[in-house]
């Protein structure tokens, strides 16, 4: 493949996966995932998107619905509600400044994002009901799809979401329905069946996708930044660290690491963010492995010890120098990892041992599994894994076969 | 060519293959055509000593008696009728129904039922206290008295042939049966080294002193028992066949534990491995560690002998041809064990391979109301008993538990009546009995199931009614002041919003589900509920130490009922006792001091109707509902037999003539073959 | 060669260590010894509530609990024993704290009271030290009962079998004594008040029976590392004697007796999964860029993604469960229950039958991923100078293939092999679950949430053994597939 100089990191990949078109499946299906994941209250939920009545006009509750606390308890919930809002804007700036690089954009993008998710919660912006109390607790909606359906008012009119189901709404008389059926509350189909108290289970698959997303990424970030720095300890110093660290990689290597998450789960409870940590946790080892190879290899090239005679601080020329040549094999092993932490949190829940209180595929299957006869809680979550699995495996693939040196 | 080599390669493969397994099954078949071969053995030896019983019974009987033995039991006298012998207890005569066997049909006798059961940990009759333990020994033992499962309230003849209460309910004694004899267990039949164990022994009263010892043995491991018989002062045995307990206080809970009693098997609990008698005072020590128990042998006089126990895979018990009494029908019972998740061991109904067994909610669901297995009889509501008809049959079956919401008394918002109330109303128990449990629970509203006859039925249930609940609210002082939905109120002046978290165990979809429901109507009132699963351990310590806003739970209930460990104020405050929920309230101390005192039925039902008067109105619980189960069984004879009526009258009968809360392992008492 | 065998097994030691340390400690975090025996009976039922308090109010004797967690070796300290050092004063602090009205939670207390309970043998010349204090007459009663829980002598299994008759009768008479000389007392507003007549009695009998008992204190330093938890598993886990409290067996003999079930199950799966994927992926090799090759390579990636907690579960629905009239295949165990009285071909056939689903579930999850590196690592071969060379002088395509290249693409493959012996002990979790299969997955899965400690320790060991035996196979085989490494075993 021809490199054009001074074309950067980023734009070497895109160009490669561009020309691939299972790695452009992938990455559509994963953007799918994320779209899906961001506005699932915009796909799914009782309050409307939009609402004409007649006298006061036009109003849009689900955007205040975002921010209720009632509505979206778990923290994940506040990030992926605040992209929802910022990701229009993000996208036009994205557009505006599209002489920026790739990489340059993505870091004003996402810290953006986290500011504006700490800002939500920082007691100390000022106002006692400051910018803490866009993220509190409201009345529910009353402008949902069981009003419309029941109402008499002239003239009201509204835009409810395709599904006009929350995911934890339990509609009375509508237990383990198949697919197809019509709710006699809001006159809409549960398109995907409900599960055993009466959930639509389509309202859930979206919401799943949440958790899902942010398990993924939760663990594997918490094993790619442990793994980053072992590695890199250990690649870089060499000697007796390396020794050490070696063998402590090693012995992650060999641990029989299911039965090791099956205890400490057994054990600790079964929350999703217990249960994230913990995959995170006992899955750095290869990634170690992998940037203390990086690192090795580097250690011992002209610029690093040009820096040296330069007097470059350590940490500078480990992270600033090093790690972005170091940075191919992680890119790799995170795509990968993500797909690993999203299959592990379903086969534990599989197992018995997934989160109950969460809206995860994972817990949909738990439904499945102890109720065989009702397929739709088997294939939907289970197809609803195996797509995003498939999807990130894909685009894992594409992206070892576009950085591998040896095929370039 | 090459196609040829191949194929004749595949076929050498085989042949070994086949050569190799057929070698390897061959030690298992032996093992399997020996044990078959000693059973049939044990089978004629059973038939001898039946056939011997049966010839002493007719000689000690008066020629005159003619015909009329249908059974093989030393029957016992018999007092037809007599009105004096009515089951409820009275000072100073025997009160004792005469031994019922009217369920016995002799000729129904024969084969092997198959049931699903967990595996006991261990089988020492004192120490282990698993529901499962005490499955076995319900089988293989028997106690002084009995409830009579058409009548549980009362009591009937048991190991005792009589029993005088005298001295105001504090000492009772008993007659004990002659001619019972203890089994021989089967662990130790055969070994040269228990020869000394190869004889029969008689029970006597001296066995029960020996339980009444080691209970009361400080060494012995067994606290759960040891603390019903805190109040006894001792036993004492004047002869081979009379028992006297004498208690130190008249309390009724000593009428329940006098005569539920079980013998221990004094000749081997009190004995070495080699048969040397253990020095008195060591008893006790040894007792823990028995190497009787370590052999996973059980001694009992019950209608079943432990024939064999493989932990985690079967457990089998055999006909006891010696029994006093009249036993099941079944020559053999199978326990499997191996099965552990519902699914297969469902499916393993289906194929046939087990005889009778329960379905949970999700099951009774799909099986029978969505009609996913044809062979179970399509449900209608207007006749309970329509599931008989089907080649499976079903029926619903009442259980003697309750589940509640325990709110906790000793801190706001709870510790007022009305927002308990309020929480009450707002619990839509009918829906989700229907929508999450399918039909199977009976709603109470208190801790005495509506068929019992201490049930005051005059209390109004709380229903579903949230415009009550928020009336209720309103007048407590509840209001949503600020507008976000959630109902507040001023407490020391500090806005207190109506938020709590509810605690439950983990591994419950039931309980996820319901509380789902039960967040979702709490939220249109203005209540904030958080519902938090806890492992088991954890919420161990959360009843320990009372450290729960509202709680998830469930009692068993029992025929005798006893508010003082639920509801007496002194419980409140002690380290881990059952009135978790810090109910106090003078009228209700003094009346659960005085339903103890109180052994007439009558005086004690009114006092219970009191007291069940004053909880519903105060509501610590949200009472919800009693369990109930399916009981399923296959409604056809085996194969190629003729059958089919006798089979289906066996359980039916069982059905219609048990009282409806015996439990369902008792409907085995009918099951014919 | 026996040398570097050697020194790899020297470099195996530390990593087994260290596995076996993070295990434990991850065992060790469960906070309340004593109680989770209690919690066992209780996490069956639903209902279950209302028995086990019944059940757990009464009185409070510890013998046995005590009994069981020092037969586990779980009433020591985890990794360092500092007990030897203990002082009248620490005793002392620790019974107030336990006493009412210390102003800890009743839980927190009697926590304290139950770790006082299980300091062993160490605490008992403090705790006579206490009682032969008159000034400190409150903690009276909560202290005899300590020390005779402490001087307590546990009878194992070895001792009944090999003491003396005498002997076990007098340890017995002596535990006996020790529990009778408890002094009775009562809880007071703050701490305890002691009510028994006959205490002064009692004390000088307590006196007396420290002073008889071996408590010796010269071994507290080598007790600091030797007599730890760990030490104690370690020690167990080479004589073979772990001993697992909730099944009542010992552990490598409840392992070996699973194990018969998963080992056929597993060896039948990998067999099948190289027969499979060897031939796949040299087929799939040698006509790269061929349609065949870019759809076998498509559908292996597809399989590859599938869960195979997923794949089971469909398989068992569409498969093991009667829509319309018989399923097709059973839906549990290995064999039918009256196999036994089959002949031999009929066995087979039945046992083939029941584990055709499980096999298939098993085998494609791993012969998936097998062929793909088969496939690459020979395409890298083929695609080698060698290969070209040989070709270019007249090889056939078979000779080249399978004469050169095959075996150099081999060593990715026996690395791969080398993970095969540990997950052949515990890799089928999920299939023996969906497929009710009673083996060793699911011992597994009830010892993790039972968290009987030395159940999964000693099924990690075996685990952590097979794989680092397997590495060890590994590397003696890479010299066998390729002889320039040979040079390394020196």
């Amino acid at each position: 493949m021809a490199e054009r100089p001074g074309q950067s990191f980023g734009e070497r990949i895109w160009a490669h996966l561009r020309r691939s078109p299972g790695a452009m499946a992938g990455l559509s299906l994963v953007a799918l995932a994320f779209l899906a994941a961001i506005y699932a209250p915009f796909i799914s939920g009782e309050a409307a998107l939009l609402w004409y009545e007649p006298g006061q006009g036009l109003s849009s509750p689900v955007l205040v619905d975002i921010f209720n606390r009632w509505s979206y308890r778990r923290p994940h919930d506040l990030v992926f509600n605040l992209a929802a809002l910022l990701l229009p804007p993000l996208a036009v700036g994205w557009w505006a400044l599209r002489r920026w690089s790739v990489g340059r954009r993505l870091r004003w993008s996402l810290g953006l994002l986290v500011l504006a998710t700490a800002a939500c919660w920082a007691p100390w912006l000022p106002g006692a009901n400051g910018w803490q109390s866009v993220w509190r607790e409201r009345a529910l909606p009353e402008r949902n799809a069981a009003v419309l359906a029941s109402s008499t008012v002239a003239g009201r009119w509204a835009l409810m979401p395709p599904i006009p189901h929350r995911y934890d709404s339990t509609w009375q008389g509508a237990v383990l329905v198949p697919p197809g059926t019509v709710n006699p509350a809001t006159g809409a189909r549960f398109w995907l069946g409900t599960d055993s108290v009466g959930k639509d289970v389509a309202a859930q698959l979206v919401m799943g996708a949440r958790i899902s997303l942010t398990v993924g990424l939760v663990a594997t970030g918490l094993a790619m930044s442990i793994g980053l720095l072992i590695g890199a300890a250990s690649g870089f110093f060499g000697g007796w660290i390396d020794l050490v660290l070696q063998r402590i990689v090693e012995i992650m290597l060999c641990f029989p690491t299911f039965i090791l998450i099956l205890t400490v789960v057994a054990m600790l409870g079964r929350d999703v963010f217990i249960i994230m940590t913990v995959i995170g946790l006992t899955a750095w080892a290869g990634t170690a492995r992998l940037v203390r190879g990086e690192f090795m290899a580097q250690a011992v090239r002209d610029y690093v010890a040009a820096g040296q005679v330069l007097g470059l601080s350590r940490r500078r020329l480990m992270f600033r120098h090093i790690l972005p040549n170091a940075l191919t094999p992680l890119l790799i092993s995170a795509t990968f990892g993500v797909a690993g932490a999203v299959g592990s949190e379903a086969a534990l829940s599989f197992i018995g041992l997934g989160d109950p209180t969460a809206a995860s595929w994972g817990a949909l299957l738990e439904q499945g599994r102890q109720n065989i006869k009702y397929a739709w809680l088997i294939y939907v979550p289970g197809l609803a894994v195996f797509a995003l699995v498939t999807a990130l495996n894909l685009v894992g693939n594409a992206l070892r076969e576009a950085l591998d040196p040896k095929r370039r | 060519m090459n196609a040829l080599k191949i194929a004749l390669l595949v076929a050498v493969a085989v042949l070994l293959l086949v050569v190799v397994v057929d070698r390897m099954r061959e030690p298992a078949q032996m093992q399997q055509v020996h044990k078959s071969l000693e059973r049939m053995a044990e089978a004629t030896r059973a038939q001898t000593e039946e056939l011997r019983n049966l010839r002493q019974v007719l000689e000690a009987r008066p020629a005159a008696a003619g015909p009329a033995v249908a059974s093989s039991a030393p029957a016992a006298a018999v007092v037809a009728n007599d009105p004096a012998r009515d089951g409820n207890p009275r000072l100073g005569a025997n009160f004792l129904l005469p031994y019922d066997r009217s369920w016995h049909h002799r000729e129904w006798i024969g084969g092997n039922i198959k049931t699903i059961a967990a595996s006991p940990k261990g089988l020492n009759p004192l120490t282990e206290n698993s529901a499962e333990s005490s499955a076995v020994y319900g089988l293989c033992n028997d106690s002084l008295c009995d409830r009579p499962p058409t009548s549980p309230e009362q009591w009937m003849e048991g190991l005792a042939e009589s029993v005088v209460i005298s001295d105001d309910y504090q000492t009772y004694t008993f007659r004990i049966r002659p001619g019972v004899r203890w089994h021989r267990p089967v662990v130790c039949a055969g070994k040269p080294e228990f020869a000394w164990l190869d004889k029969d022994v008689e029970l006597t009263s001296a066995d029960f002193k020996f339980t009444i010892d080691l209970i009361q043995d400080a060494t012995v491991d067994c606290p759960q028992i040891k603390v019903y018989y805190e109040d006894l002062a001792g036993a004492s045995c004047p002869d081979a066949s009379t028992l006297v307990l004498k208690w130190k206080r008249p309390i009724f809970t000593s009428l329940s534990f006098s005569m539920g009693l079980q013998p221990t098997p004094r000749h081997i609990y009190g004995r070495n491995r080699d048969g040397s008698p253990i020095p008195p005072e060591q008893v006790g020590v040894v007792f823990n560690k028995h190497w009787f128990d370590e052999l996973r042998g059980v001694c009992g006089v019950g209608s079943y002998i432990l024939e064999s126990f493989e932990p985690d895979k079967v457990m089998a018990f055999r006909r006891n041809p010696a029994y006093w009494g009249a036993t099941l029908h079944f020559e053999r019972l199978e326990w499997v064990m191996d099965l552990k998740r519902p699914d297969p061991q469902l499916v393993a109904f289906k194929n046939g391979q087990i005889h009778s067994h329960g379905l949970s909610p999700l099951q009774y669901k799909s099986e029978v109301l969505d009609r996913k297995e044809p062979r179970f009889a399509a449900a209608d509501p207007a006749n309970p008993k329509a599931g008989r008809a089907g080649e499976l049959g079903w029926e619903k079956v009442k259980g003697l538990s309750f589940r509640y919401l325990g709110w906790n008394m000793r801190k706001p918002p709870f510790d007022d009546k009305r927002v308990r109330q309020a929480m009450s109303w707002c619990f839509p128990k009918e829906r989700v009995i229907r929508d999450v449990f399918f039909g199977l629970g009976c709603p109470v509203s208190s801790d005495v199931h509506p068929d019992s006859q201490y049930c005051n039925r005059a209390l109004k249930p709380y229903g579903f009614d949230l415009a009550r609940a928020k009336a209720l609210l309103a007048e407590a002082g509840w209001s949503d002041s600020d507008g976000d939905g959630v109902l507040d109120k001023l407490i020391e002046g500090k806005r207190v919003p109506l938020r709590f978290t509810i605690k439950y165990g983990a591994n419950n979809p039931e309980a996820d589900n319901m509380l789902a429901v039960y967040r979702n109507e709490l939220k249109s009132v203005g209540v904030a509920m958080t519902n938090t699963p806890f492992e088991w351990k954890e919420l161990l310590r959360i009843f320990e130490d009372k450290d729960f806003e509202a709680i998830v739970g469930g009692w068993q209930m029992d025929w005798d009922i006893d508010y003082f460990q639920l509801w007496h104020s002194s419980q409140a405050n002690l380290a881990k006792s059952s009135n978790h929920c810090g109910f106090a309230n003078k009228r209700v101390d003094e009346l659960a001091e005085k339903l103890r005192l109180t052994f007439d039925t009558q005086a004690r039902i009114a006092i219970a109707q009191e007291i069940q008067a004053i909880i519903h109105d105060e509501q610590p619980y949200t009472f919800l509902w009693s369990g109930e189960g399916i009981f399923v069984w296959q409604n056809r004879a085996p194969a190629g037999s003729t059958e089919k009526d006798r089979w289906l009258d066996g359980v039916t009968k069982g059905l219609d003539t048990l009282h409806p809360l015996v439990n369902r392992s008792r409907l085995f008492w009918h099951f014919a073959r | 060669m026996l040398r570097y065998i050697l020194s790899r097994l020297l470099l195996m030691i530390p990593t087994f260590l260290g596995i076996l340390i993070i295990n434990f400690a991850v065992l060790r975090l469960e906070s309340d010894p004593l109680d989770a025996e209690a919690g066992m009976g209780g996490a069956k039922g639903g209902e279950g509530v209302s028995a086990e308090r019944k059940a757990s109010a009464g009185t409070k004797r510890y013998e046995n609990l005590i009994d069981r967690r020092r037969r586990a070796g779980n009433d020591l300290p985890a990794l360092v024993n500092l007990r030897g050092f203990l002082t009248k004063e620490d005793l002392v602090e620790r019974l107030r704290r336990a006493a009412p009205g210390s102003g800890l939670k009743d839980s927190q207390r009697n926590q304290i009271e139950k770790e006082t309970w299980q300091l062993g043998a160490p605490a008992v010349r403090p705790l006579a030290e206490v009682l032969a204090d008159p000034a400190l007459a409150d903690l009276h009663g909560p202290a005899s009962e300590a020390f005779s829980l402490c001087a307590y002598t546990t009878l194992y299994q070895a001792d009944l079998e090999n003491l003396g008759a005498d002997r076990i009768n007098a340890i017995r008479a002596r535990n006996d004594r020790l529990q009778k000389q408890v002094i009775v007392y009562e809880p007071a507003a703050r701490g305890t008040r002691v009510t028994d007549p006959q205490a002064e009695a009692k004390r000088a009998a307590m006196a007396e029976l420290a002073a008889q008992g071996d408590y010796a204190r010269d071994r507290r330093w080598s007790a600091i590392l030797l007599d730890t938890g760990f030490s104690t598993f370690v020690g167990r886990l080479f004589t073979g004697n772990l001993y697992s409290e909730t099944k009542k067996r010992y552990v490598f003999e409840l392992i070996a007796e699973r194990w018969q079930v998963t080992f056929w199950l597993n060896i039948t799966a990998v067999a099948l999964a190289w027969l499979v994927a060897i031939p796949l992926g040299i087929r799939s090799a040698r006509r790269q860029g061929t349609l065949e090759d870019k759809t076998t390579t498509n559908v292996l990636f597809l399989l590859w993604s599938l869960p195979s907690f997923f794949v089971g579960t469909m398989l068992l629905h569409l498969f093991c469960t009667a829509h319309t009239g018989q399923p097709l295949f059973p839906n549990r165990g290995l064999s039918s229950e009256d196999s036994l009285w089959y002949s031999t071909p009929g066995y087979l056939l039945d046992v083939l039958w029941h584990a055709f689903l499980p096999l298939v579930t098993l085998t494609y999850a791993s012969f998936t991923s097998l062929s793909r590196y088969m496939r690459g690592n020979l395409l890298g071969e083929l695609h080698a100078d060698y290969a070209r060379t040989a070709r270019a002088k007249g090889c056939d395509g078979d000779r080249v293939v399978y004469g050169h290249c095959l075996r150099n693409s081999m060593i990715t493959m026996i690395t791969l092999a080398a993970g095969l012996l540990s997950e052949l002990f515990a890799g089928a979790l999920i299939v023996e679950m969906i497929f009710s299969i009673n083996g060793l997955g699911w011992l597994l899965l009830d010892a993790a949430i039972q968290r009987d400690a030395p159940l999964v320790m000693g099924a990690t060991v075996i685990q952590v053994s097979l794989l680092l035996v397997g590495i060890l196979i590994a590397d003696l085989l890479y010299g066998v597939a390729d002889p320039r490494l040979r040079s390394r075993y020196g």
